[in-house]
């Protein structure tokens, strides 16, 4: 069975006068995944969701929300999407309640105020209290909720936990995903923290200088990437013994240090590194597999 | 199951958009709500300068202003233009409080017209409104909605103090009640305003910028004024310019003293015309921007 498409940009661009916002990012997102888009700031993230969301205009190419034109169809995507801003803007003056209720109250389907405080409870908001009031962390409860109380096909959230403790970053997280599960909507989940993306998302898209440079799930990511030997040798000449014996193209990377020696290889190139290392004299041996944040800079290194 | 569910949803995609009018008057009760006090403190504000206006020509010997003038030469008169309406309690007040009305009122709903939506796009609050349901049309016409709703309500307090006041003055009663052209005075203050204000409007939603469109707006506002008010001190070949200015489509003396139904006729129409043209061109702009981040 082919997967729903929800989320797909064919060559999109967005050019801000002369400077580069987005250059021909070309996406596809299935239903029911959490797709993480990862880079730092001023790589595209942000620019790309505020193109789908129809707050600037593309400059070129094509994209579609749930099979319809972004620019023409924008109010019946935003009906069955939610979005929080990393940077999140509420009305001031006004109470958490309020702001909440005006703003929810723009969907066509009309989102109980139990469901609200529901949330708010579950999170520790006070509602009643205005926005000037409350500290960063708090503000950006309230774009939870914003988020996680209307019934919607999409959420997109642009570094959705930005100021936010590590424990409510946490229960965010788990009731992202439990709400995902249960009614099997999509997430595009734009941030900077892999280690965030890392255990929430299904698929990563690496984004860079405002093209997607790879798109995968984590664990193919991660085995795609070069994996770290650190060997202890029993002896000097065993050591040299072992790098003489080493591919040109890996001891390049080769770092030695007396009876130690570390270097990075291919996940194809494992076996046949195992099997030098089992004929040589050697004391201790650790594989590596890195972290996706380890994986993500490799994407950058390489750029620069 | 979840496919159920998705296409469950899904079957509302081709449905109209049956909430838009829901959204608009959501928005626009929103922008009331924030601003009720103001609306209050500013129509009774003006309606009590009013009041002590009506209340002071009770002891004014308005003859002796008529009598003043006439020794005048006619050149000065000229100059003064339509002082010499002091003279009647109408003219007295309608010089007063509406000749100037854009002074102490005009610049207030300038000031409200350039942040009503620059200050969201500062704020970043527009984000979070246009990321819902609510197209741009909808989002700035209830904010244009609001802005007259602001303006008639202000100025309604200021015209029914004002009114009241004049109903309980004896030199009023004297002259007679004239409520068909307080109505034609109130109506054209309203356009005249939402115009002023509607420049505004217009500059805030090619700028985005609450300080660069108040800063353009007031400035307009004061070439108008004198484009409106001084054309006859021009060279007499570029004296058509008036004709740009809102100013001079506004003339509260021509309505209330001397009940000029030609000049009023032609004066609502035409500020009609600059509300209803600055109000497209301000949604065309603002449909074609970008919002910036």
């Amino acid at each position: 069975m082919s997967k729903n498409v929800i989320i797909q940009t064919k060559n999109l661009t967005k050019y801000y006068g002369k400077s580069r916002g987005i250059e021909n990012l070309n996406l596809e997102i299935y239903q029911g995944e959490i797709f993480g888009l990862l880079g730092p700031n001023g790589a595209g993230k942000t620019t790309t969701v505020r193109v789908l969301l129809d707050l600037i205009r593309k400059t070129s190419g094509e994209a579609q929300v749930f099979d319809l034109d972004i620019h023409h169809h924008s109010i019946e995507i935003r009906q069955r999407t939610a979005y929080v801003p990393g940077d999140l803007g509420l009305f001031q003056d006004k109470t958490a309640r309020r702001n909440l209720k005006y703003l929810l109250g723009l969907y066509e389907n009309h989102i109980p105020i139990r469901r609200i405080e529901e949330l708010a409870e579950i999170f520790g908001l006070d509602l009643d209290r205005k926005v000037k009031e409350l500290s960063k962390g708090n503000k950006q409860k309230v774009g939870i909720v914003l988020a996680l109380a209307p019934e919607v096909d999409l959420l997109i959230l642009d570094e959705p936990t930005s100021g936010l403790d590590p424990l409510i970053t946490a229960l965010f997280y788990k009731h992202l995903h439990e709400q995902q599960e249960e009614t099997g909507s999509t997430v595009l989940l734009s941030s900077h923290l892999l280690n965030e993306v890392e255990k929430v998302a299904h698929r990563v898209g690496i984004i860079r200088e405002g093209s997607i440079v790879e798109i995968a799930t984590v664990q193919q990511l991660k085995r795609m990437a070069m994996k770290e030997i650190k060997v202890e040798f029993a002896t000097q000449v065993a050591l040299q013994k072992f790098s003489d014996q080493l591919p040109s193209k890996i001891v390049e990377s080769v770092i030695l240090n007396e009876t130690h020696a570390s270097f990075m290889i291919t996940r194809e190139e494992l076996t046949n590194i195992l099997n030098l290392l089992s004929k040589s004299e050697i004391i201790d041996v650790e594989v590596t597999s890195p972290a996706l944040e380890d994986i993500f800079l490799k994407y950058y290194e390489v750029a620069s | 199951m979840k496919e159920r569910k998705y296409r469950k949803r899904s079957g509302r995609m081709g449905k109209k958009d049956s909430g838009s009018s829901k959204r608009f008057f959501s928005s626009v009760k929103e922008l009331i709500l924030e601003k009720k006090f103001m609306i209050l403190l500013f129509g009774g504000g003006i309606g009590l300068l009013s009041f002590f206006i009506v209340a002071m020509i009770g002891d004014l010997d308005l003859q002796s202003f008529q009598d003043i003038f006439s020794y005048f030469p006619e050149g000065f008169m000229d100059f003064l233009g339509d002082l010499a309406v002091l003279a009647n309690p109408y003219g007295f007040w309608t010089l007063e409080m509406l000749s100037f009305i854009w002074l102490y009122a005009g610049i207030l709903f300038v000031f409200t017209a350039s942040s009503l939506l620059s200050h969201e796009v500062e704020n970043k609050t527009i984000d979070l409104s246009l990321s819902k349901p609510i197209s741009r049309d909808n989002f700035l016409g209830s904010k244009i909605t609001f802005l007259y709703i602001y303006i008639m309500a202000t100025i309604g307090i200021f015209f029914l103090i004002s009114l009241g006041s004049m109903a309980a003055s004896s030199v009023y009663r004297a002259e007679g009640i004239f409520l068909e052209r307080f109505l034609a005075a109130y109506f054209s203050v309203v356009l005249f305003l939402g115009a002023l204000a509607m420049v505004a409007k217009f500059i805030s939603t090619i700028f985005l910028s609450t300080k660069k469109s108040m800063a353009l707006g007031v400035m307009i506002l004061f070439i108008m004024f004198f484009l409106g008010e001084f054309y006859t001190y021009m060279d007499e070949s570029i004296q058509g310019i008036k004709y740009i200015s809102i100013f001079y489509y506004f003339n509260p003396i021509d309505y209330l003293v001397n009940a000029n139904v030609v000049i009023f006729t032609r004066d609502i129409y035409i500020l009609g015309i600059f509300n209803v043209a600055l109000i497209i061109g301000s949604l065309v702009v603002f449909n074609k921007k970008d919002i910036p981040n």
